[in-house]
């Protein structure tokens, strides 16, 4: 029952980190690229109060999903930590490291920016800057797996001296 | 050149599902409160004109994300084989695909027609939900294929000649 439990956290943890991924990254890209053109033929005043308000509504999925993207990263580290530890990973360790710095360094930007009642001096170059770092800490993430996939993919095929007859499963047989 | 095609085509899929995603949710939820302020001839035109953009950016992640995900299921498909119980994986594969497939299409249909069709707010809202349970299948799968990662130091990691390597963990062990 213990196993089942942590299978669903680890599960549900990386579900979790995922989906506010997108919520954020994709929320932000929109108000970004898509939010400003869409807006560009109203009154100034009209301009001020759309932006504002979505604004107001997005702040409340940016600090949301800052937390759980927080606590599901944790988890996953939790569990993955054995793994990039071990010698054969160890070399995917510093993109993961890089992946949780730049990751953190991009949400507190996002909650600053979303923070206050009125949007920063400079908050578009701020947006920017943002979104690269977000979009930098996913590309950590896929170098993280990349590389892990690729020392599993490396590890000598010859099995130990010592080790069971291979089975149905075992790894470079044709099941088909 | 391949590692590299690798990580690119794992990287724009992710890329292509946050834009698809997030906009989705975004136009879908967080828009029409923003718009609330506006006068009822500007709320439809901003939504127009969002909507509008918003297709460029669905077409774009559609065709990036059927490019990158037939790549990443030629290149991951062997791999799909070491996860026990056999098939498991290929089941979350298919899953994960046949789903990708239906959100795709409902996409391209919602947004068709120059004009919001009648009742998109609901089919929108149907289409975040199934994408949300299409990256629970993605995790799944990423979970059940990591477990099966997590077994190889235990079993090539350089023990003594007289313990023998446990066999490869099963997500349901």
């Amino acid at each position: 029952m213990d196993d089942a439990l942590r299978h669903i956290l680890y599960v549900t943890a990386r579900w979790l980190h995922v989906v506010c991924t997108t919520l954020v990254v994709g929320g932000t890209l929109f108000f970004e690229f898509v939010v400003p053109v869409a807006i560009e033929d109203l009154k100034k005043e009209q301009q001020m109060a759309v932006f504002g308000k979505a604004r107001w509504v997005f702040r409340r999925v940016v600090w949301v999903c800052a937390v759980l993207l927080l606590l599901s990263g944790a988890v996953t580290l939790q569990r993955m930590w054995d793994v990039y530890d071990s010698e054969r990973f160890r070399a995917s360790m510093p993109y993961a490291l890089a992946h949780v710095g730049i990751g953190i360094v991009a949400l507190g930007l996002a909650l600053l920016l979303t923070a206050r009642g009125r949007p920063p001096e400079h908050a578009l170059l701020w947006l920017r800057i943002t979104l690269v770092l977000l979009l930098l800490t996913i590309l950590a993430a896929t170098l993280t797996r990349h590389i892990r996939l690729t020392a599993r993919e490396r590890a000598p095929d010859a099995q130990p001296a010592q080790a069971p007859p291979p089975g149905p499963n075992t790894r470079g047989q044709n099941d088909d | 050149m391949e590692p590299i095609l690798v990580v690119a085509s794992r990287y724009l899929h992710v890329i292509a599902a946050v834009c698809a995603v997030g906009g989705a949710v975004f136009i879908r939820f967080v828009l029409p409160a923003g718009l609330a302020q506006a006068d009822a001839g500007s709320r439809d035109a901003v939504f127009l004109r969002c909507r509008k953009v918003f297709k460029i950016i669905v077409h774009a992640s559609i065709t990036f994300l059927l490019l990158t995900g037939v790549y990443n299921t030629l290149r991951y498909w062997p791999d799909y084989k070491l996860v026990t119980p056999k098939g498991l994986a290929h089941g979350l594969f298919g899953g994960h695909a046949l789903l990708g497939l239906i959100v795709i299409a409902v996409s391209l249909w919602l947004l068709a027609p120059a004009q919001p069709r009648a009742g998109h707010k609901k089919w929108m809202a149907v289409n975040v939900g199934l994408m949300f349970a299409l990256i629970l299948l993605a995790s799944t799968l990423n979970f059940v294929r990591t477990s099966a990662i997590k077994a190889w130091p235990r079993l090539h990691s350089d023990t003594p000649s007289d313990v023998r390597p446990p066999a490869p963990v099963s997500p349901g062990q």
